[in-house]
């Protein structure tokens, strides 16, 4: 009888760790399925959101795929976007980072979830492009063998790169993959990585660029928050999705507006129109103004007086601005606000 | 690069399809399977590709319909990725049409 091939799941960000992590394991002999888990706040997807919009010569690359496809091993994407919001992000055990980042209570989801998917599709193990103290939350000894225990993972979970400084797994010792061929990396460098990924001949991948999680943002947590706050955790998934762009203004406490900074930002507001206000300047390029919740008179000219701010009339003594609020239309002749400590006052 | 490395391929190498503009026409009509991805914003087109190619058999064509310009460089990676054969798209100019061919499951 042929001797089973040994299997295992690759956690995959599409980030240069772990592609070599799986390039690792792949040349080890062991059949490698990639995992790759869209979680709704990824930096790269609001990337492409608005840049593929305009730009359908260069779109913007899932990079997991992309990993895939070069090292040609299979890559899943696990949709876990409905269950992370209010299982991890709201209520995270552990803890969050800098901003609403709860990388520990992450890590433990994804790893639950890669877990159930080894037993029903019998799997032997799983690795990670984890390197031991590279990120200050998560990536640390006692956070990991934390995640590992609580996960039920201990001694089935391996990081390829760092394996020479963390204690052997199972598939070392029962030799599914050389101990030797593995690495043990530390630290937040990538000097040592890009070595290897010379050697291994990947020459396309993304460069680290501070993450790939909007939930360590400063600024993206407080427009999280202040949602929270005023609509409650049951978040509609497009209020979600306007998080991701624009400039946020609270009105009060069931009234926002949204600014679009740029053309690419109207275009993705624009989709989001139907069944919300909206505010634009027709005489000059102008932002799009999206408007959530019920507008009195004063709200409706404060609003267009903050849209003809931002638009190419800003220095005009009075401009012309449209507006459209539940179902009506018309323009309102308003002077574009100044330096105005009220705009710092309701910014999000 | 090691000896036993071997060269990786870069994006050029699976952005084209293997079929003409003509036979991805007629696949319109003859496809087995759509797959409606209108107004989703990548990565859901390919999770929904993804997801009903787990249930179709080997051979069957799908056609993807999807507005987002990121399923012509996403679809094809995934395609290499899991070893479907990727046909082709065809742009239309409130659409893309994409079309794979689900590849037998491989053998273990």
């Amino acid at each position: 009888m042929p001797e089973k091939k040994i299997r295992a799941l690759g956690l995959m960000s599409g980030g240069l760790d772990s592609t070599l992590a799986a390039n690792l394991i792949q040349n080890l002999g062991v059949e490698v399925l990639g995992l790759h888990f869209s979680t709704g706040f990824c930096v790269a997807d609001r990337h492409r959101l608005l840049g593929n919009f305009n730009n359908r010569d260069k779109p913007y690359r899932n990079d997991a795929l992309h990993a895939g496809a070069q090292l040609e091993v299979p890559v899943e994407i696990i949709d876990i976007k409905d269950r992370y919001l209010p299982e991890v992000v709201l209520n995270p055990k552990h803890g969050y980072g800098s901003g609403m980042n709860p990388c520990i209570d992450c890590r433990i989801f994804m790893l639950h979830r890669a877990k159930e998917i080894m037993a029903e599709r019998d799997y032997d193990f799983i690795f990670t492009g984890e390197v031991l103290g590279q990120r200050p939350m998560s990536q640390r000894r006692p956070p990991m063998h934390m995640i590992e225990k609580e996960t039920g993972l201990e001694g089935l979970l391996l990081r390829p790169l760092s394996a020479h400084v963390m204690p052997p797994t199972i598939p070392e010792e029962k030799g599914w993959v050389d101990r030797d061929k593995l690495h043990g990396i530390v630290g937040r460098g990538r000097h040592k990585q890009m070595q290897l990924a010379e050697e291994f001949g990947l020459v396309d991948y993304p460069q680290p660029a501070g993450g790939c999680c909007f939930l360590p943002d400063e600024n993206y947590s407080r427009k999280l928050r202040d949602l929270l706050t005023f609509n409650g955790p049951d978040v509609d998934p497009d209020d979600m999705m306007l998080l991701k762009v624009g400039r946020h203004f609270r009105l009060g406490d069931d009234v926002k507006i949204i600014v679009g900074r740029h053309e690419s930002e109207n275009d993705f507001l624009e989709r989001f129109r139907d069944g919300r206000g909206s505010v634009w300047v027709e005489d000059y390029s102008s932002p799009l103004t999206l408007i959530e919740g019920p507008l009195s008179a004063a709200d409706l000219e404060f609003t267009c007086q903050i849209t003809a701010r931002y638009s190419a009339g800003r220095n005009e003594s009075e401009i012309p601005v449209h507006w459209q609020v539940d179902g009506e239309q018309g323009q309102l002749r308003v002077q574009p606000l100044g330096e105005d400590r009220r705009l710092d006052e309701i910014r999000i | 690069m090691s000896p036993d490395s071997k060269p990786r391929r870069g994006v050029a190498a699976y952005v084209h399809g293997i079929k003409s503009d003509v036979e991805l026409e007629r696949l319109v009509d003859t496809c087995d399977v759509v797959v409606d991805a209108m107004g989703t914003f990548c990565p859901e087109p390919v999770i929904r590709t993804q997801n009903a190619a787990r249930e179709l058999s080997a051979g069957t064509v799908v056609m993807i319909l999807a507005d987002d310009a990121g399923v012509e460089i996403d679809l094809p990676a995934w395609c290499i990725s899991t070893r479907n054969e990727y046909l082709g798209v065809l742009r239309e100019p409130d659409k893309l049409r994409v079309f794979v061919r689900k590849a037998a499951p491989k053998a273990r």
